[in-house]
């Protein structure tokens, strides 16, 4: 039997528990950054869910289970990348995982430049 | 290398903007590389809130810093501990606490991780699924080379206690 990738293999857990808690009201929920979840973290209600990992700035986003709009993922990396990084890709159509980031830091500082500043990626 | 477990036992953050100070003993801590060219992976973050009678959401954010903290040491309740007693001391330990002399300030654009919760009851747990699915530190200077755990503006922000379990490489 051959082993199959998926990509949702790579997913991260998250728990946001509020059964014992008045949670995120409505009035705050956006304020938290919670809007898209304003379902799952109001009082008495506990969240499970995936988060996925940007290869290109490392953000950890959390899978919002009520989104219908298309993921980005990179062509390159053939990995996901979050919504800020897919618009930076539209625009550039350059793949700087965040791996080659550190590998460009790492050789740097055995050339002996180890104090240039590491290229950012989303800045 | 070996896993390692970071923690504060109980904080009361202070809601701070991005790119401002972090005073001491208002956030829970930071992480910065132990040397210039460390890596260390962060494979988990968690928080509970320990708020005793009135809600308090309380916006926690774990980021990179735009600025790092200078002569770090560990505040009242932050702890760095090992997981695996067999493991061995690190050449270059990684650095830890929420006690400075220059302040760390956190990035406005590279936030890394929204944990937050309602400190009145609520639980926040994240865990990396795998090694090159985790937010990397790399170094020991800015922007990279720090991540800090700490409150946004907004909110009413109540006491937590978090631990992040990380790995020197």
């Amino acid at each position: 039997m051959p082993l199959l990738f998926r990509k949702a293999d790579l997913e991260g857990y998250v728990l946001i528990d509020h059964r014992d808690s008045p949670g995120f009201s409505c009035d705050i929920v956006a304020d938290a950054g919670r809007s898209q979840l304003a379902p799952y973290v109001g009082a008495g209600k506990k969240f499970e869910g995936a988060t996925l990992y940007c290869n290109h700035c490392e953000r950890i986003v959390i899978k919002n289970p009520d989104r219908t709009r298309h993921r980005a993922s990179c062509p390159k990396c053939d990995h996901f990348i979050c919504d800020w990084c897919a618009g930076e890709y539209h625009r550039t159509l350059q793949c700087v995982p965040f791996k080659k980031v550190i590998e460009d830091f790492l050789t740097a500082a055995a050339r002996g430049v180890a104090n240039e500043a590491p290229k950012s990626l989303i800045a | 290398m070996a896993r390692r477990i970071l923690s504060c036992t109980t904080i009361t953050p202070t809601a701070t903007s991005d790119t401002a100070n972090l005073v001491d003993v208002t956030y829970p801590f930071i992480l910065q590389g132990g040397s210039s060219t460390q890596q260390i992976k962060i494979h988990e973050v968690s928080i509970s809130g320990q708020a005793a009678s009135s809600s308090s959401p309380t916006f926690m954010l774990l980021s990179r810093d735009s600025t790092v903290g200078v002569t770090v040491t560990d505040g009242t309740g932050v702890m760095d501990t090992y997981m695996d007693p067999a493991t061995a001391a690190l050449t270059a330990a990684p650095v830890q606490g929420n006690t400075t002399t220059t302040k760390p300030q956190r990035s406005s654009t590279l936030h890394l991780l929204n944990c937050s919760l309602n400190a009145f009851g609520g639980v926040y747990f994240w865990r990396a699924n795998k090694w090159d699915e985790c937010p990397t530190i790399l170094g020991n200077t800015a922007s990279n080379g720090e991540v800090s755990l700490s409150a946004f503006t907004g909110g009413t922000p109540g006491a937590i206690g978090a631990h992040i379990i990380y790995e020197p490489l």
